[in-house]
């Protein structure tokens, strides 16, 4: 069972709401995906669009909210949209994102640990999405996350687990939760990190832009799923040589004459 | 002061009389009446009050001051709702 916060989560499936053609689609893919946190955005209404409202289609019930400060450049921007985001939903749990470059939206170590820091004073519960920077990832630890977000690669491209060996001395080192985000773009991704040890991962594009998002999110559901249950069966140890598998003894034919025994 | 604007709307007739208010409203400008509540310009929009929640000048106000906060000349208005997001 995954625990965060205090907070029981039985799928380690979470899903971003980003990017699905439609609110009926999206609706169906979490529920497939069985997802018990979702996170969604802050922005400006849409003055023209006044009915657009994402809350009517997403079940409170059912789903966490985990609010995001996406947009955010700076530490200062990303506390404002923390405090906007907990007036409009009520909830303390905040994804904390601050990134300054939108050419590679990767995150502001520095200004996120600021806003950590800032936002545990005001009660948050922080998950901080961070690069997969193990050091930082003891100091935001320190600084009150309820659990850290390191990234597998950029946000959107779909690459999967670039920074596995931080990933992993990250899981190794971690007392907080250790939820692999961004970069995740096929279930095998997924599968990896929690044969790694994740204790969880977060997916938005890979499921909102595949050809049909619902079986998608089935997909994830079941790879999320068998990663995690590799993880605690326990994987075997690799090896450079081969190891048969079948015995060695009691074979019929003759030696080789170009190999070597 | 009672500023005449032109042509008569037989909707609001009200309105042509009053002291008007430029403010900005998600960035946009926009012109209400002197005397309009944030509940008011919320109405105007076709805005249900729980589904925003709203900032001026950088300040987050609470939902049951929606009724009674009126506007000033100048305010920066933010509406903002959830959307989807990773």
């Amino acid at each position: 069972m995954l625990t965060i916060a205090g907070t029981d989560f039985t799928s380690r499936l979470f899903v971003g709401t980003g990017k699905f053609s439609s609110s009926a689609v999206m609706e169906r893919a979490i529920s497939a995906s069985e997802s018990e946190m979702v996170t969604v955005a802050l922005r400006r209404v849409d003055l023209e669009n006044p009915d657009d409202d994402i809350m009517t289609h997403l079940d409170r019930e059912k789903v966490r909210f985990l609010p995001n400060t996406s947009g955010a450049r700076n530490a200062d921007e990303a506390v404002r949209l923390a405090r906007l985001a907990r007036a409009a939903s009520g909830t303390r749990w905040l994804k904390l994102e601050v990134t300054p470059d939108p050419r590679t939206l990767l995150p502001d170590p520095v200004d996120t640990l600021q806003a950590t820091e800032q936002l545990v004073k005001e009660d948050f519960i922080v998950l901080p999405y961070m690069n997969a920077d193990p050091i930082l990832a003891l100091r935001l630890q320190d600084a009150g996350a309820a659990a850290v977000m390191p990234l597998g690669a950029p946000i959107g491209t779909n690459m999967g687990i670039q920074t596995a060996l931080q990933v992993a001395i990250i899981i190794e080192q971690a007392r907080v939760p250790v939820v692999v985000d961004a970069g995740i773009g096929a279930p095998s991704h997924a599968a990896r990190a929690m044969e790694m040890g994740a204790d969880a991962v977060l997916v938005n594009t890979a499921i909102a832009v595949a050809g049909d998002p619902v079986r998608m999110a089935t997909a994830f559901k079941q790879a999320v799923q068998a990663g995690r249950t590799a993880f605690e069966a326990g994987l075997g140890t690799r090896s450079s040589s081969a190891r048969a598998s079948s015995p060695q003894r009691g074979q019929i034919g003759e030696p080789l004459n170009f190999i070597e025994e | 002061m009672l500023i005449y604007d032109g042509a008569v709307n037989p909707l609001q007739p009200y309105r042509l009389y009053m002291k008007k208010l430029q403010i900005l409203c998600n960035g946009q400008p926009q012109e209400v009446a002197s005397g309009t509540t944030l509940a008011r310009l919320l109405e105007d929009l076709t805005l249900p009050a729980d589904s925003v929640v709203a900032e001026i000048n950088k300040k987050i106000i609470d939902r049951d001051q929606y009724a009674t906060l009126k506007l000033a000349q100048g305010d920066q208005v933010e509406l903002i709702r959830f959307v989807g997001g990773g």
